[in-house]
């Protein structure tokens, strides 16, 4: 027995070297089929949580818009954006909703921050907004605090300029700028921005206000059309 | 005919790629501009002229312009490559990006003339750098692509 030990003790050490090689290398090729099901399953669970997370955006960016749309005592009809201007030169979106479902030239278009601006062409299915950051777009407006009046015009780099301010006006950085109502076209109390900036001159009838939009237009996705025209006319 | 449908098609899909994909861009380059070089190079004064000025009234419908602002600066420009490309040699892209550089800019200026004088468009540096200098020098670098487009486009249909 003490003679056979060594040898049966290297016998079962051999067997179980061999045992284990076999028995890592199959778990080792286990292992790569798991690793790459494990792969696949954070690349589907990483789509998921994309999805999800866009979904819940969209889901805030809906509740405020639904929010919005209460506060609006006219019918509102919901648009998506579906293009932008061609050119450079003219700031204009097109959006999913034309004549066929009640829009007209002249509606009114806001999104849940506030003014986007107004339909200039409906066609049968779709319609084009002049923005208000567009050059030819011009707002009656009135600063909330101050009550200065001026006209909001747009301006390039999606920014605005409220022209025609007195200079005896105190108006103040950050104030909000809303429609006034007058011209017929943009009912009462629409937002449309923040005063940015105010340069008063020591000569000059005028004022220089800049107005910050409330609207992003580059991240814009959803707006409404106020349905509703002649009532804001008469408002 | 099959080459007029050739570059309408293409003046389409460079209007919806204006549109949408490229959209966002800062500063978007005018692919429309290039199909209408592309019209003066390759095509008759009155065909070209045709296409080139639906093409600047397919922009007129996508735009907030003026209807014919675009029809007309388009034209010119068509009328312009066309005028020089029986004087010089286009053949090599840097040369035609050139002419797309001097094009862009003739386009520009029109454009800037007539927004000039049908809106309260303020002539500011700042304004000429986005309207004009911008979207000239993306056009230029977008141009070669279009143009190699076009071409296997061409080839493949002819």
């Amino acid at each position: 027995m003490e003679i056979l030990s060594p040898f049966q003790r290297l016998y079962y050490s051999s067997v179980r070297a061999v045992r284990d090689l076999a028995k890592n290398y199959v778990f080792l090729i286990h292992l790569r089929e798991k690793n790459e099901e494990l792969s696949q399953r954070v690349v589907e669970l990483e789509r998921q949580n994309a999805e999800l997370a866009e979904m819940a955006i969209a889901n805030e960016r809906l509740r405020k818009l639904l929010d919005f749309k209460e506060k609006i005592p006219k019918p509102t009809l919901p648009a998506e954006l579906i293009g932008e201007d061609a050119s450079s030169w003219f700031q204009t979106i097109t959006i999913n909703q034309g004549e066929i479902d009640g829009v007209r030239k002249g509606m009114v278009v806001v999104a849940a921050e506030g003014l986007v601006g107004h339909v200039i062409h409906a066609s049968r299915d779709v319609s084009k907004v002049l923005l208000i950051t567009d050059y030819n777009s011009s707002v009656d407006a009135i600063c909330q605090l101050s009550r200065a009046r001026g006209i909001v015009q747009g301006k390039e780099g999606n920014r605005c300029d409220l022209n025609y301010v007195s200079r005896r006006d105190d108006v103040a950085i950050g104030e909000r700028v809303i429609t006034s109502g007058l011209g017929g076209r943009f009912p009462k109390g629409l937002i449309v921005g923040t005063v940015s900036t105010v340069e008063r001159n020591p000569y000059g009838v005028f004022q220089k206000v800049e107005v910050t939009p409330a609207v992003d237009f580059r991240k814009l996705e959803e707006v409404f059309v106020i349905l509703d025209h002649d009532d804001s006319i008469k408002q | 005919m099959q080459k007029g449908l050739l570059y309408l098609t293409a003046g389409l899909v460079a209007l919806f790629l204006q549109m949408t994909t490229i959209s966002h861009l800062p500063v978007k380059p005018d692919l429309v501009l290039v199909v209408v070089i592309c019209l003066g190079l390759s095509h008759s004064p009155f065909s070209g002229a045709v296409l080139a000025f639906l093409l600047g009234c397919l922009m007129d419908v996508f735009a907030g312009s003026t209807p014919g602002f675009f029809a007309l600066t388009r034209t010119v420009v068509f009328f312009f490559v066309y005028s020089m490309r029986g004087r010089l040699y286009f053949e090599s892209y840097l040369a035609k990006a050139g002419l797309v550089f001097v094009a862009a800019l003739i386009d520009a200026t029109i454009c800037l003339f007539l927004v000039g004088i049908t809106s309260h468009l303020p002539i500011l540096p700042s304004s000429i750098g986005r309207l004009i200098v911008g979207p000239v020098l993306l056009t230029v670098v977008f141009a070669p692509f279009c143009f190699l487009v076009l071409q296997r486009t061409r080839i493949l249909t002819s």
